[in-house]
């Protein structure tokens, strides 16, 4: 088996502290605007602890939280839970916004900018399915060729 | 003017900081040049900050070391597990902004619809010629295939699912991934010992279809999205 290129990837529980999945409507959109983001982080779930601690398996609402900010700032989560500390939820909700928003202001807005341009956007995917069908059609010629389909 | 991607300002930056970003191996740029890397979403929504820490900064990190980085919009496998797909020009036009957003550059990374590439429905047929049934009825590896299975509710879509990931991934001659057969299961849902599917129909075990049609590029794991 060939070696991954990649570590596993971080596991973020979605608003409801289960996994984060459109199926779910617990996610927070990249497109989300700067309100919704806070609006979503405000009503995500924590636990009644006001000690603000990372830890995934006795805590994974609040351990979530704790590593959707780190993401963002690239930080330890346990740095981050310690910098909130006796804060409790509402300061840890405050941090994440925060961080959820900083990183996502630049994309937010050439997102906008893109969006004035749906005719570009468009282009974009037209020349990426003629890229892949040349390819394709290469693909295909060669397994025909090979399973003697040549007529 | 359209702004050009995110490569040096402080998002990037903030990417390789990220305790969680994971440690990499062989993955300095002249090894990333290597590699052609197939990935994709399923066009059901919106992408979310999951899509972003769990796969799409990884592309736009694996695009900017110099892989050739090629994101599938797999629009027929919105059928795998509902009826129809709807909304679909929506989503489809909001994943490619989100795309464009967070950095990933047409001029280096190919973003197409299975929709749109009909040979690759083609080359489906010989792969399952490959595949037998009791492999298909292996316990599956997400997509909801695991839930379709256990309430019976598997459609012929869904069963060959993992037929249709090794065609994707081999039609343009990219590597079945210890971590997912391409589009599919993140590094870890998948038990280490079972091979996807994408790996076994192409382990050269092929009589009638000699593999070297699909001789891969240099292996990788592709990033993959959480469904």
């Amino acid at each position: 088996m060939p070696d991954a290129l990649l570590s596993a990837a971080p596991l973020l529980l979605g608003t409801d502290g289960t996994k984060m999945s459109k199926s779910r409507g617990n996610t927070i959109p990249l497109s989300a605007s700067a309100d919704e983001t806070a609006r979503l982080i405000r009503g995500a779930t924590t636990d009644s602890e006001r000690s603000i601690s990372y830890d995934p398996e006795r805590r994974p609402a609040v351990s979530s939280l704790v590593l959707l900010a780190a993401l963002c700032l690239g930080r330890d989560p346990r740095d981050v839970a310690d910098g909130i500390g006796d804060g409790g939820a509402a300061a840890l909700k405050s941090v994440v916004t925060t961080a959820v928003n900083e990183l996502l202001a630049p994309v937010r807005a050439r997102r906008a900018e893109y969006a004035r341009d749906l005719g570009y956007v468009r282009q974009v995917l037209r020349d990426g399915n003629e890229r892949a069908n040349e390819i394709a059609a290469a693909t295909l010629a060669e397994v025909q060729a090979a399973l003697g389909m040549r007529y | 003017m359209l702004p050009s991607g995110p490569t040096e300002d402080d998002n990037h930056d903030r990417d390789h900081r990220a305790p969680a970003f994971g440690r990499t191996r062989g993955t300095d740029r002249q090894d990333a040049a290597a590699f052609r890397i197939l990935t994709g979403d399923r066009p059901t929504g919106r992408l979310h900050l999951g899509h972003y820490f769990g796969t799409l900064r990884n592309r736009v990190r694996l695009q900017d070391l110099g892989a050739e980085v090629f994101v599938l919009i797999a629009d027929f496998q919105v059928l795998t597990d509902r009826d129809t797909a709807e909304r679909l020009d929506e989503y489809v036009t909001g994943m490619l902004l989100d795309y464009l957003a967070i950095g990933l550059d047409p001029a280096r990374t190919m973003i197409f619809a299975h929709s749109a590439v009909p040979a690759l429905n083609q080359l489906l047929l010989p792969f399952l010629s490959l595949v037998s049934v009791p492999e298909l009825n292996r316990k599956p590896d997400g997509q909801g295939r695991d839930r379709a299975f256990a309430a019976g509710v598997v459609s012929g879509l869904m069963l060959t699912y993992p037929v249709h990931q090794a065609a994707d991934i081999l039609f343009c001659k990219a590597k079945p991934g210890a971590g997912g057969p391409g589009p599919a299961a993140p590094p870890g849902d998948r038990p280490a010992d079972r091979p996807p599917v994408s790996t076994t129909a192409t382990a050269g075990r092929c009589s009638r279809c000699p593999t070297r049609c699909y001789r891969p590029r240099r292996c990788c794991s592709a990033p993959t999205a959480p469904r």
